[in-house]
């Protein structure tokens, strides 16, 4: 194995053994939801991110067509523009189909991973060799994610019944879990206030599934107003300050 | 659900997910994308993950029920929320959410 690709590997197994319990929820929630194993392992393989196969799985139980799954993870993954715009300024040396390669890698793991690991090493990066980097960090996350999700479903058969409402809860569990840490200044807390009151009321008030996509949008409104008030009141305040 | 509409939901979210991937690693020499909208698009992820689960927390049986004696996903987030917040690591919060679901629904 190349050296850049056993690093990036190696530097992220501690975050590949984190994603095996989400793996392995994943896979019981398909089983749970009577979704075929080829889908379960075939999301895991060509879609390759956590929540929105999650969000998939049980939008499809829950008796969404194929196609409104498909535009709700859209939305889902939007954020993934932000990350790979975050970076692609520390690829300026990489070659456009080393990127597009490295494009399908692109989760939050190996965004955190790589990321620090860019921080660290000087500017400009050396490209190709960082290119490496981050598809040894995707790699092992993608075997640890695969495997975790088929032993899940497969496993899953031997949960007793009694479990069930604990299973019921893991995706909610793991979501929060994702949720909590982004939570760290007053426009994200108000973005989520938003998009939880909305989803609430769309879900109870709206056909289908597009209380998701509205709540997005509301919330994502929310958060950016907020942040845009603080921003102008702070460069106001700035240059009262320096008057 | 027949084996077409799988087999079409898993290419069609294998092509949606790959097109939020690519654009900004592949074009970012040519394209800037404005600040704002950056800025904006950053809030994508939590409000996205709270739409998920807002819904099944606080409604799990199709209707509104914010009583934690008979709607027990509300303690067991609460818990849930305690630990992440006590130890700073996912791992041990779902875990201890998922024993909190598991203990109430013996109650």
């Amino acid at each position: 194995m190349k050296r850049p690709l056993w690093e990036g590997f190696r530097d992220t197994i501690p975050l590949g053994i984190g994603v095996v319990l989400y793996g392995v929820v994943y896979g019981m929630l398909g089983r749970q939801g009577g979704v075929p194993f080829w889908f379960i392992l075939g999301m895991s393989l060509l879609v390759f991110a956590g929540s929105s196969q999650m969000a998939a799985v049980e939008l499809l139980v829950s008796g969404a067509g194929p196609l409104s799954t498909v535009l709700t993870i859209f939305v889902v993954n939007l954020r993934h523009v932000v990350m790979g715009a975050d970076l692609s300024r520390f690829l300026t040396g990489a070659k456009g189909r080393e990127r597009a390669v490295n494009a399908f890698f692109l989760t939050d793991e190996i965004y955190a991973v790589t990321y620090t690991h860019f921080r660290s090493s000087p500017l400009p990066s050396a490209g190709r060799r960082d290119m490496v980097y981050m598809r040894g960090s995707g790699l092992c996350i993608y075997s640890f994610w695969a495997l975790s999700g088929a032993a899940g479903y497969l496993g899953g058969q031997l949960v007793p019944p009694l479990l069930e409402p604990a299973l019921g809860f893991a995706m909610s569990a793991v979501f929060l879990a994702m949720l909590l840490p982004l939570i760290r200044d007053l426009p994200t807390l108000a973005s989520v206030l938003v998009s939880a009151v909305t989803a609430v009321a769309g879900y109870l008030w709206l056909p289908g599934k597009w209380y998701i996509l509205l709540a997005a949008l509301a919330g994502c409104l929310a958060g950016f107003l907020c942040g845009e008030w603080k921003l102008s009141h702070a460069s106001g305040r700035d240059k009262e300050a320096g008057r | 659900m027949t084996t077409w509409q799988y087999l079409i939901a898993l290419l069609g979210c294998a092509a949606a997910t790959y097109l939020t991937r690519a654009p900004a690693l592949l074009l970012s020499d040519r394209i800037r994308l404005p600040q704002r909208l950056l800025r904006f698009m950053g809030y994508i992820g939590p409000a996205v993950i709270t739409a998920l689960i807002a819904p099944s927390l606080f409604a799990p049986e199709g209707a509104l029920n914010l009583n934690p004696v008979t709607n027990l996903y509300l303690p067991a987030a609460l818990v849930t929320a305690v630990v992440f917040l006590l130890w700073k690591k996912p791992l041990p919060a779902i875990l201890a959410g998922m024993t909190a679901a598991f203990l109430l629904s013996l109650l």
